[in-house]
């Protein structure tokens, strides 16, 4: 739907801003994202463990293993381990000027297409 | 390689598909959940197959997404999926296996380079202030300037042990100083046998276009006993009439086959000997051709560089597959040259020109170690 650097671009936003809020592992990112937004974010795996890594080599997150304990649930196997990942000092300075950008974007963008109506200008010329 | 990676590709996703459609008729009962779950772990080993990245780094990539198929197979069947259809449809998510092998290896790979960088840039940093507490400490000791800088250069003191203990790579690389005011440095050359003569002194003609056929008969032309193996370079789909381009009328058969080599990579002709024959073939063929099995024990200098032993040869050993002829490591995808760690030993399969660069960076690393003001011993780099 979007060019692959834009979705890039949003998901690093989602990933982080997720992490800002409390460790999670890839499979619980997943699935929070799709339960804010109604299902519309997908971090698919395709997308979404590379860019952990990404994330993990540029210092913003961390992360450590955490084995599973058998709940006894298909699919539920002994010995598993799951990979946790946190936001660091880094990413939460680099979350915070991603959001201020975003924040500044959506404004300028507001001013043209109007905020909230979704229709024409924000400031309808007058006749 | 890259032909090959592509159809790659296009299998993976054909097999995906016609996995997917499986899962969709049948995937029901006990049976066929083992089969999926054999899809997985099948769909998993051809991931790790195409990633070019270190073992390692692939173990825990493999681990992650078992994590991810487990929970998202068990997420499905609880809604009400059989564990077949569940499998296959946590795989399909997974999407396209060369795709995902492709992310992970631009993800991780470009942070592997910023952090061998890293590691040389604090080599070289290390080794300016080694050599610059050298000669306050050696001036304190000898009281002569010349004897420092003898010291330096391997003339005697520790640095000249740590150049006996190198390896003996046959034709071995000399260093060539290239120093700027008040760095010390010194700078690889590589070895000069009778192929890098005949290649440096033989000349490609007029400038223009020739057929690669021509440029290397131009080769056979000199007193030397020179084989062409064109067998070989058919294999790999090189063919006589290539069309090669001659910059400069003068120019050498090297440094066109040099600038050839950057466009077909390991493909590319070069020159090697073989029992007083100069055999041209695939750089590629030549590398298995020769191929040298070295140990290089690095625990000495490991501990000279604190921390832990096997963290240092870890980072030696990225060092080594960055800055010693990188394409053909098997660790960086490449089919040349193997790198095995064993505790504080590493075992490297390689041809001699490859071995040539090793022994220099290890040298390099160990004279800056051994030589400082806190290390007693020299650090061990043993060879055969």
């Amino acid at each position: 739907m979007f060019p692959r650097d834009a979705q890039r671009d949003s998901a690093r936003l989602v990933v982080l801003s997720l992490l800002a809020e409390a460790p999670r592992y890839g499979y619980l990112l997943t699935k929070e994202a799709a339960a804010r937004s109604e299902d519309r974010v997908r971090l698919t795996p395709g997308l979404l463990y590379p860019l952990l890594r990404e994330l993990e080599a540029e210092g913003l997150i961390s992360s450590s293993w955490e084995e599973v304990r058998a709940a006894g649930s298909p699919g539920e196997q002994q010995g598993r381990r799951r990979k946790w990942y946190r936001l660091s000092a880094k990413g939460r300075r680099n979350l915070a000027k991603a959001v201020e950008t975003h924040r500044l974007y959506r404004r300028i963008i507001d001013a043209f297409i109007g905020a909230g109506d979704g229709h024409g200008r924000g400031r309808e010329a007058t006749p | 390689m890259t032909r090959a990676w592509r159809s790659r590709g296009g299998g993976v996703r054909r097999a995906e598909g016609s996995a997917a459609r499986r899962g969709e008729r049948s995937g029901s009962g006990p049976e066929a959940g083992c089969q999926r779950a054999g899809d997985a772990a099948a769909w998993l080993d051809l991931v790790m197959t195409l990633m070019r990245t270190p073992e390692e780094e692939r173990r825990a990539v493999r681990e992650e997404l078992e994590s991810h198929l487990a929970e998202r197979v068990r997420d499905l069947v609880l809604g009400g999926e059989s564990e077949g259809e569940a499998t296959a449809r946590a795989i399909g998510e997974l999407g396209d296996a060369a795709r995902l092998a492709r992310r992970f290896d631009e993800a991780i790979e470009p942070s592997k380079r910023r952090f061998a960088m890293q590691v040389a840039a604090m080599c070289l940093a290390g080794t300016a202030v080694l050599f610059s507490g050298i000669a306050v400490v050696s001036i304190g000791a000898r009281g002569s300037a010349g004897e420092v800088a003898g010291a330096a250069r391997g003339e005697g003191g520790p640095s000249a042990v740590v150049a006996r203990e190198r390896p003996a790579v046959e034709g071995g690389a000399r260093s060539g100083a290239a120093a700027g005011p008040g760095v010390p440095s010194s700078r690889f050359v590589a070895p000069e046998g009778p192929a890098e003569q005949l290649l440096a002194t033989t000349t490609a003609g007029r400038a223009g276009e020739v057929t690669l056929g021509e440029l290397l008969a131009r080769l056979e032309g000199t007193p030397r006993k020179v084989l062409v193996r064109w067998d070989r370079f058919e294999s790999v789909g090189v063919r006589r009439d290539e069309v090669v381009r001659v910059a400069e009328a003068g120019a050498t058969v090297g440094s066109v086959l040099r600038e050839l080599a950057l466009e077909m990579g390991p493909n590319a002709p070069a020159v090697g000997e073989r029992e007083g024959v100069l055999v041209v073939a695939p750089r590629s063929f030549l590398d298995k051709l020769e191929q040298d099995l070295v140990v290089y024990d690095l625990s000495g200098l490991a501990a000279q560089h604190g921390g832990e032993v096997g963290s240092s040869v870890e980072q030696i050993c990225t060092l080594v597959t960055t800055l010693a002829e990188p394409e053909v490591w098997a660790d960086n995808g490449g089919d040349g040259a193997r790198l095995t760690r064993y505790e504080g030993r590493v075992f490297v399969t390689a041809p001699p020109r490859v071995h040539a660069r090793v022994a220099w960076v290890l040298g390099e690393l160990s004279r800056g170690a051994a030589v400082g003001p806190v290390g007693g011993a020299a650090a061990g780099v043993a060879a055969r």
